[in-house]
């Protein structure tokens, strides 16, 4: 059950080449040096951000893959052909290494990074102190370089107004929380982004460590919530759930951010057995696909408004096909 | 989380202050802390000059190789480049401490798993804190207690 609530698992390495400045460097060289030692390790592509278009660019950020600031930096991501390694160069810092792995996989997602983090400072000599560690721009990322996060689907915590307690909580012990889709602070989809703030002082183990801890106390308190939740007005979330499910079966049209709150209520429907899903990935994987960017780039042109929320709705047939309400 | 200075923005780190003897965290969003770095350096200036040495020096060091000055750092967290690191090492502190409630690198290095110095010199230290505090030499232990807490992190 577990892993409805925690979607994926993240962990990335900021880097920079001894002897250079932070800022306004040729990125071309490092690009190729990197590429000459990945060519080796495995199948991987680069992506120049000025030669991408902006709907390209913009599906690599709804894949996680890359960042809004490597567009702004006009930097490059090499990303290897499984989508789970990608290598940003050029932005905050010459290098960042990142690793993605779906649940939670953080020591996972480290030891793989590790190794392509070791074969790479080989090649090219990352600027490191023996006090301060791998030196960084930003002093907030020096010492180990490492962010280590997860993504987590949070609805019942959200619903019940104790998200807030958790997320201080969690700040306490120096990680942040931030919502992953939406503007600002509002997480729509109830989705939420747990990682360490910390990065000196602290060893690598550690931080994956008590990122860990931390994830596996927020889902206690979401199973906990859930519970709560359905004890407090089983009839009015059993309607609510059915509802949603009866609007993403048979809308014509549909925004992001409607699909975004049903879709929340359909996979907690799966969680109560209200609804039945024969392969919840597919939900997963139809949340990244109806974003704009990814939406555009399936049909193969730029939409607008109005056209993006008919694809949309065609697009939730998976559902159609996938759950069904179960019987009682 | 919302910064809680400014209630809009989204905090990325925090900073430490004590009032009445107790430390607080306050969570800031980039521009409020920017914000609250300048003020701190401007009272600074403004009251009996407590940190002048650093503030004078402050406003004058600067990264010989890439230019950057203290000053730069302390308002932006941003570093111009490796050798600020070095050369701007020790007034760079209390920034980092600031950030991190730590100033010493204890993760793995290029060379190896953990960076063996930071590790070794704790075990040295813990092992001369052991002695002192044997020969009942409280001012050298409490010193020793100290720069271990700073190697470890300020907080354990
Ligand atoms: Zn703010
Ligand atoms: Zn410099």
């Amino acid at each position: 059950m577990e892993r409805g609530i925690i979607l994926s698992s993240r962990v990335r390495l900021a880097r920079n080449i001894d002897g250079l400045p932070f800022k306004g460097i040729n990125i071309s060289p490092i690009s190729a040096k990197a590429m000459e030692v990945l060519r080796t390790q495995g199948s991987y592509t680069v992506y120049p951000m000025t030669a991408l278009s902006p709907l390209e660019q913009t599906r690599l950020v709804e894949r996680h893959l890359i960042s809004n600031e490597l567009i702004d930096c006009g930097g490059l991501a090499i990303i290897r052909s499984d989508n789970k390694i990608s290598i940003m160069i050029g932005e905050e810092d010459h290098i960042r290494e990142q690793c993605i792995l779906s649940g939670l996989q953080l020591k996972e997602a480290y030891g793989e990074l590790k190794y392509i983090d070791k074969t790479l400072c080989d090649a090219m000599g990352f600027a490191y102190d023996q006090n301060y560690g791998y030196l960084t721009s930003c002093l907030t990322n020096v010492g180990t370089g490492m962010r280590a996060s997860v993504m987590m689907f949070l609805p019942a915590l959200t619903l019940t107004g104790s998200l807030n307690r958790c997320i201080s909580g969690v700040t306490r012990l120096n990680m942040a929380v931030r919502g992953v889709y939406g503007e600002g602070s509002k997480a729509e989809g109830y989705v939420y982004q747990i990682s360490n703030q910390k990065t000196l002082g602290i060893t690598e183990n550690d931080i994956v460590a008590s990122v860990e801890n931390v994830v596996n106390h927020i889902v206690e308190s979401e199973l906990r919530a859930r519970e709560a939740l359905m004890q407090s007005d089983p009839a009015g979330l059993k309607d609510r759930i059915l509802r949603s499910y009866g609007i993403l079966t048979n809308c014509y049209m549909i925004t992001k951010s409607e699909f975004m709150e049903l879709i929340a209520f359909v996979k907690l429907g799966i969680y109560y057995n209200i609804l039945e899903c024969s392969d919840p990935s597919e939900l997963d994987d139809l949340i990244i696909d109806i974003q704009p960017a990814s939406l555009c780039l399936k049909k193969g042109r730029r939409l607008d408004g109005g056209e993006r929320d008919k694809v949309r709705a065609s697009m939730c047939d998976v559902i159609k096909q996938t759950v069904n309400i179960k019987e009682d | 989380m919302i910064c809680q200075r400014c209630k809009k923005r989204e905090a990325t780190g925090y900073m430490e202050k004590t009032v009445d003897g107790v430390k607080t965290r306050v969570y800031v969003c980039p521009e409020c802390f920017k914000q609250a770095q300048m003020e701190m350096f401007s009272s600074l200036e403004d009251d009996f000059g407590l940190f002048s040495g650093l503030t004078e020096q402050g406003s004058r060091a600067k990264c010989s190789k890439c230019g950057t000055t203290l000053r730069e750092i302390s308002e932006t967290c941003f570093v111009g480049c490796p050798y600020c690191y070095k050369e701007l090492g020790e007034q760079i502190k209390p920034i980092v401490r600031n950030i991190q409630s730590a100033v010493m690198h204890i993760g793995s290095s290029p060379d190896g798993e953990q960076n063996e110095n930071s590790i070794n010199e704790i075990a040295e230290l813990e092992e001369q804190l052991h002695r002192a505090a044997a020969a009942e030499n409280y001012e050298q232990a409490l010193k020793l207690q100290a720069r271990i807490r700073e190697l470890k992190g300020g907080e354990l």
